[in-house]
């Protein structure tokens, strides 16, 4: 199973740069996300106060 | 169904949520089917070795990058000509994609770079060029959230995207004009690719899975840009009541 992920001396290269792609395009879905469901709270928040 | 009907702001919001879950769930299973083959199935590199498997991200990311500015652009220049309020708002939200795209690419060829070149960085200009686009991204994200009235700020950012899209066709030839240390064109050279077809198909393939989740993201954005901009709307009141 090593040996499978094993890729020599590249193997902590490529696995960064494809943790680093993961955690950025993952930031930039969540992102817009997680800002429209606050916004839909805070509105539905402040109509409540009406 | 006519283009005016999807520039409506109202349409747009309400008939997408189900679009942007559906191509969550594609984008997700796409990436990791891709992320499979080229880490897995494609064949090794004979003179790169294990580390050319980089360029599966590295490289759909960096023409994203382009892709995205050239649609900001062009969304802004319509934005700006037209005055067409879904595009002013397409147009900004491309910014913080793009720059992410930008950002993905560096860092990748800049890990990519260090076991191939011996370095991270060189002031190449391919390398020097895409930074500056990242530069731009931001600049327009900051310019936009100075301005109080956004409608204002828009006109601002889209120019100066406008103006920022020279920089496109300088970091696509920058390995053709110049003699840079940054490989030149494997994709494009359409009569002769450089990659063997086995490399060749998973990178196409990440390049697709790319785009399905910038259109992802993209939606997504766009409509997160619509709700603040017709927060106080009634339409978007009666929406989310519902």
């Amino acid at each position: 199973m090593i040996e499978f992920f094993s890729m020599g001396k590249y193997t902590v290269f490529v696995y960064a740069a494809y943790l680093v792609s993961i955690v950025f395009l993952l930031a930039g879905y969540l992102l817009p996300h997680y800002e429209l469901k606050k916004e839909i709270r805070k509105k539905a928040h402040e109509d409540n106060k009406k | 169904m006519n283009i005016s009907k999807i520039a409506n702001l109202r349409f747009f919001y309400t008939k997408t949520e189900k679009i942007a879950v559906i191509l969550s769930i594609l984008s997700f299973f796409l990436f990791c089917i891709g992320v499979y083959w080229g880490l897995y199935i494609a064949p090794t590199d004979y003179l790169q070795g294990d580390s050319y498997r980089i360029m599966y991200v590295h490289v759909p990311a960096a023409w994203l990058s382009l892709q995205v500015y050239i649609i900001m652009a062009f969304s802004g220049f319509i934005a700006l000509v037209w005055k067409v309020k879904i595009m002013e708002i397409a147009s900004i939200q491309c910014a913080p994609i793009g720059a992410f795209f930008t950002i993905i690419a560096l860092i990748t060829g800049m890990i990519w770079g260090k076991p191939t070149w011996g370095t991270y960085w060189v002031w190449d200009a391919r390398l020097t060029s895409e930074l500056i686009l990242l530069f731009l991204y931001i600049g327009i994200m900051v310019l936009y959230s100075a301005f109080s009235d956004k409608r204002q700020a828009v006109k601002v950012t889209s120019l100066l995207a406008i103006i920022g899209i020279i920089n496109i066709p300088i970091i696509h030839y920058s390995v053709e004009w110049w003699n840079t240390l940054h490989q030149g064109p494997t994709v494009t050279k359409f009569e002769k690719p450089s990659a063997h077809i086995t490399m060749l198909l998973p990178l196409l393939y990440m390049l697709f899975t790319f785009n399905v989740y910038f259109l992802t993201v993209f939606i997504k954005r766009v409509r997160l840009g619509i709700h603040l901009r017709e927060k106080n709307s009634k339409w978007l009141e009666e929406y989310l009541n519902d």
